[in-house]
């Protein structure tokens, strides 16, 4: 048995027949070949599954396809386009301040954190941690992590070096 | 300029970021199937039979295979060593299930939804054992055997210095343990094999390419050159994706067999209960010093916890060869006794994870020092300082043999020391005291080894591993070098740091130089692979000697074009021109372009002739709160010796992950094993992985005394973080407790129940 869903994808129209034990993480990865979501868990604790739906995060891993029929997902591709000279504010901040490692925790990272950025400027380090809280990295200690947001959460680009008191 | 010593930006950092990495489970090819191993959910039993038909009627299903169906024979580490009796380990549970997770049979499907269901419905028939899962149980002269053997101890080395070690007049006994843990990379394990030709092509997640080459290879009855994998991005492994594993073979098995490309991909719950452990140990000490705290002997008993098995090519000597060497540790040490012994019980083999024995060793010789410090009276400070080895006094041969190559271990001491304020401590602490807060202060100081060589693994009797490392760099007619090394990247950034080496090594521009992902089929290279912190060492080894042959040649070919002596010539960014003559010159890609074919395409191998020992100390601060027994680290210094540093930012970005990890190990992480051998903490719910919450900011400083054990100068640095933290973190809380924690993780119900005693002992006046 199959359902129908009928869900915008970074901006793109997608009409699908899919299975409806399908997840959304296979359906993003397997599916559409979105691979950049990617999936450490598959119980709902990694985090490095997160995408936006509807603007806010969520785990695709905790999440039927068929669920987000009439609504818009936003996977870590639709932050800057391989073109650019120039990523995402955090995806540069992540760069000059080395807050990824195998990146495989990453991407979940961006759309948890993009997802806030709006007030980035205003977060007090606890907030920040708070913010990660749902989001597991087991290469970098986490430190420049909260270094980037920081840096992204400052004027300019995202290229300056974050502080963590 | 030269681009070592740069904090250059990653390479490999734009793609990860923009969601255009390339893991394992990323690829696809038209008509994959999918494996799901069936694995036993019982400890210990006579395995009598599998009963897969109703999962082969399922949809979708392509086949099922069991052990018999598999035929192919067990995983044999090449271990010769007169201590360790054979470990066998087959692909797929035969004739009896040493553990739960064992895999007894695969399902493969053509889509991994369906073959999950079908794995489901595989019925295991079979005679439950008596489980063993402690070390204590296995070694009863009544226990079940876990192998075909007369006993469960699978190594058994001993070492003596003398018969009589000296002894006293302060004898220190004590048993420390450290619990399971596991490396647990974000990405799990994963492979996709696919025939090509006679043979196969393999995408696989792992740190050891070559080797997972010859044993698939093997393992199946195939020539080496009919195996070729490749390494796409790989999402962490820290010693986990270092061995070659049964379900590896089995899926290469398959895709043969089947003739289509089959893919596994394991998920967390797997990944917890059949990828390796690692750091199960209890260790059984005496210290003695004298009256001063010098100490005159140690005597220790090891027993790891190897589980069910060992892991290949390393077999299950890891942390039992590992930890009693270097129990000794940067001190003084003349008179030594050990036994070390791998007991096997119904669980989680052991493997590698980043440290290995090491961040165990650490917590006995830290612990002791500072229970010498209090038998004595001398300040826990000075007593390290009067068993130190001097840095005149390297190189050093220690009593087991270790080649200490260089450094100062009382400066990293007294650095650390003093970035945590140590004099100004005990004033501070007894006033919180007063005011009812409990706040310690510890330290550890560490040596480790890295980068072993093929000597130092013969030695160990671990044949199957290379010890060496090989580099292919390749002057390519487009004027680009590539280089090709047999050491992967899983987030270390050597893709980055070896295209600084080899642009520093031929003085070449650094934008000219390509690291390529590892690709066993190019170049024909051999190899280790990378583990036990060596990528530098070793494969910076390789490149150099790559490239002063590549040099060589250059210099030798461009002497005939521009008519002078190679003596005389010299490489500058894009060009070899004549030393001082400004004009005269010939770029490199005329070079390229007019070269015979394989000219400038360099194939050398490094074998590290002695490791290399990275050290340092880690100094902390901690406030024990005592309601709830939770240890807040108030400060963490680390001051580190990891050799020339490379890529200043890499370095510490290795850093801050090995300390986090060794925090971790100290405060949060442990497997637990219920009396069934069920192991009860197989989920991230269950193990705790620190989040960004739990982990301190780090002040990280270096130092440097120059090696020349490490051909280009660096010591190694990705695990050297994980060694201290346990020790440093342990010493600082019995500080504020006034108590002795031996054993890891710290548990907070016995930490809580030791703080509450500490008060109470206060408001009665007791110190
Ligand atoms: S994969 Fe979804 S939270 Fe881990
Ligand atoms: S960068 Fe590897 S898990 Fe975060």
């Amino acid at each position: 048995m199959t359902m129908h869903v009928d869900v915008e994808i970074n901006g793109v129209r997608h009409r699908r027949e899919v299975e409806p034990r399908t997840l959304l993480s296979d359906f993003l990865r397997h599916d559409l070949g979105l691979t950049g979501t990617h999936v450490g868990c598959e119980h709902g604790v990694c985090g490095a599954c997160t995408v936006q739906v509807d603007g806010r995060p969520v785990r695709s891993c905790l999440v039927l396809a068929v669920q987000t029929h009439g609504r818009s997902v936003r996977t870590v591709e639709d932050l800057s386009d391989p073109e650019d000279d120039v990523m995402h504010p955090l995806q540069e901040a992540f760069h000059a301040n080395h807050a990824l490692q195998c990146g495989f925790c990453t991407p979940g990272i961006l759309m948890t954190i993009e997802a806030l950025s709006a007030d980035l400027a205003e977060m007090s380090d606890a907030a920040i941690l708070e913010a990660l809280s749902g989001n597991l990295c087991r290469c970098t200690g986490y430190r420049n992590i909260v270094c980037a947001i920081r840096a992204a959460g400052e004027p300019g680009d995202g290229e300056g070096t974050g502080s963590w008191a | 300029m030269p681009s070592v010593g740069r904090s250059l930006p990653r390479r490999e950092d734009r793609p990860l970021l923009q969601g255009r990495g390339r893991f394992v489970d990323d690829i696809d090819f038209d008509g994959t199937l999918h494996a799901r191993f069936v694995r036993s959910s019982v400890a210990h039993a006579l395995l009598l039979g599998v009963d897969s038909e109703e999962a082969r009627a399922v949809t979708g299903v392509v086949t099922v295979v069991d052990a018999a169906e598999l035929a192919l024979p067990p995983l044999l580490p090449p271990i010769d060593n007169p201590d360790a009796l054979p470990v066998p380990r087959p692909l797929l549970a035969t004739g009896k299930i040493r553990f739960a997770g064992e895999a007894v049979a695969v399902v493969v499907a053509d889509s991994p939804y369906v073959a999950e269901d079908a794995a489901e419905l595989v019925a295991i028939d079979l005679e439950a054992l008596p489980a063993v899962t402690t070390t204590a149980q296995a070694l009863r002269d009544d226990a079940p055997r876990v192998h075909d053997q007369p006993t469960n101890v699978m190594y058994d080395k001993r070492f003596s210095t003398g018969d009589e070690l000296p002894r006293g007049p302060v004898v220190i006994h004590r048993t420390f343990s450290s619990s399971r843990q596991t490396a647990l990379p974000m990405e799990p394990r994963g492979l996709l094999a696919r025939p090509h030709g006679d043979g196969l092509e393999i995408w696989a997640s792992t740190q050891s390419p070559h080797m997972l080459a010859l044993a698939v290879a093997a393992g199946l009855g195939l020539a080496e050159d009919q195996v070729r994998v490749m390494v796409p991005d790989v999402g962490g492994g820290f010693g986990l994706k270092a061995h070659a594993y049964p379900e590896e073979l089995v899926v290469a098995a398959l895709a043969r067999r089947l003739g289509r490309p089959v893919k596994w991909v394991e998920d967390r719950a797997e990944n917890l209960t059949s990828s390796c452990h690692a750091r199960g140990q209890t260790i059984d000490v005496t210290v003695s010093a004298d009256a001063d705290g010098v100490l005159t002997s140690i005597d220790a008993d090891v027993v790891v916890d190897m589980g069910a098995y060992g892991v290949y090519a390393h077999g299950h000597l890891l942390e039992a060869g590992g930890t009693p060497s270097m129990i000794p540790g940067p001190y003084r040490l003349r008179d030594y006794r050990f036994r070390s012994r791998a007991v096997a019980t119904t669980k989680v083999p052991l493997g590698a994870y980043r440290g290995v024995g090491l961040p165990v060793a650490t917590f006995v010789h830290e612990r002791a020092m500072d229970l010498v410090a209090a038998e004595t009276g001398v300040d826990r400070a000075e007593v390290r300082r009067r068993n130190l080895l001097r840095a005149d006094e390297l190189p050093y041969t220690s009593v087991t043999g270790q080649r200490y190559d260089s450094g100062d271990y009382g400066a990293a001491l007294d650095t650390a020391l003093r970035e945590i304020r140590y004099s100004a401590f005990a004033e501070e602490q007894a006033e919180a005291l007063r005011a009812g807060r409990l706040l310690g202060l510890g330290f550890a100081v560490y040596v480790e080894y890295s980068a072993v060589g093929s000597s130092v693994f013969a030695g160990r009797g671990m044949l199957g591993l290379a010890g060496y490392d090989e580099a292919n760099v390749v002057l390519g007619p487009d004027g680009i070098v590539r280089v090709w090394t047999t050491l992967p990247s899983a987030g270390q950034g050597i893709t980055t740091t070896f295209a600084q080496l080899t642009a520093d090594e031929l003085s070449v521009d650094v934008e000219l130089v390509e690291v390529r992902p590892v690709d066993t089929a190019v170049g024909r290279l051999r190899g280790n692979g990378t583990f036990a912190s060596r990528s530098a060492v070793s494969g910076g080894g390789a490149i150099r000697v790559s490239c002063e042959e590549l040099r060589r040649r250059l210099l030798e070919d461009a002497a005939d074009v521009l008519e002078a002596s190679p003596a005389d010539l010299e490489i500058v960014s894009d060009a070899v021109r004549v030393r001082g003559a400004g004009t005269s010159s010939v770029r490199l890609v005329d070079l390229a372009a007019a070269a015979a074919p394989d000219r400038y395409d360099v194939v050398r191998r490094h074998d590290p002739e002695h490791p290399v020992y990275p050290y340092g100390a880690h100094a902390c601060r901690v406030e024990v709160d005592p309601v709830s027994g939770f240890v807040r680290i108030l400060d963490y210094v680390v001051v580190e010796d990891c050799g020339r540093i490379i890529n200043p930012r890499i370095a510490l970005g290795q850093t801050h992950g090995a300390v986090a990890q060794g925090i971790a190990g100290a405060l949060y992480e442990e497997l637990s094993y219920d009396e069934h051998g069920q192991l009860q903490t197989a989920s991230l719910m269950d193990y705790l992985v620190p989040t960004a919450s739990e982990v301190p900011p780090v002040q990280v400083e270096h130092m440097h005394v120059p090696t020349s054990a490490s051909l280009v100068g660096a010591k190694g640095v990705g695990e050297s973080g994980t060694l201290a933290p346990g020790a440093a973190l342990a010493n600082a809380v019995a500080d504020a407790l006034g108590a002795e924690c031996n054993s890891t993780p710290l548990h907070p119900t016995v930490i809580s129940d030791l703080a509450r005693a500490r008060l109470a002992r206060t408001a009665e006046g007791v110190r």
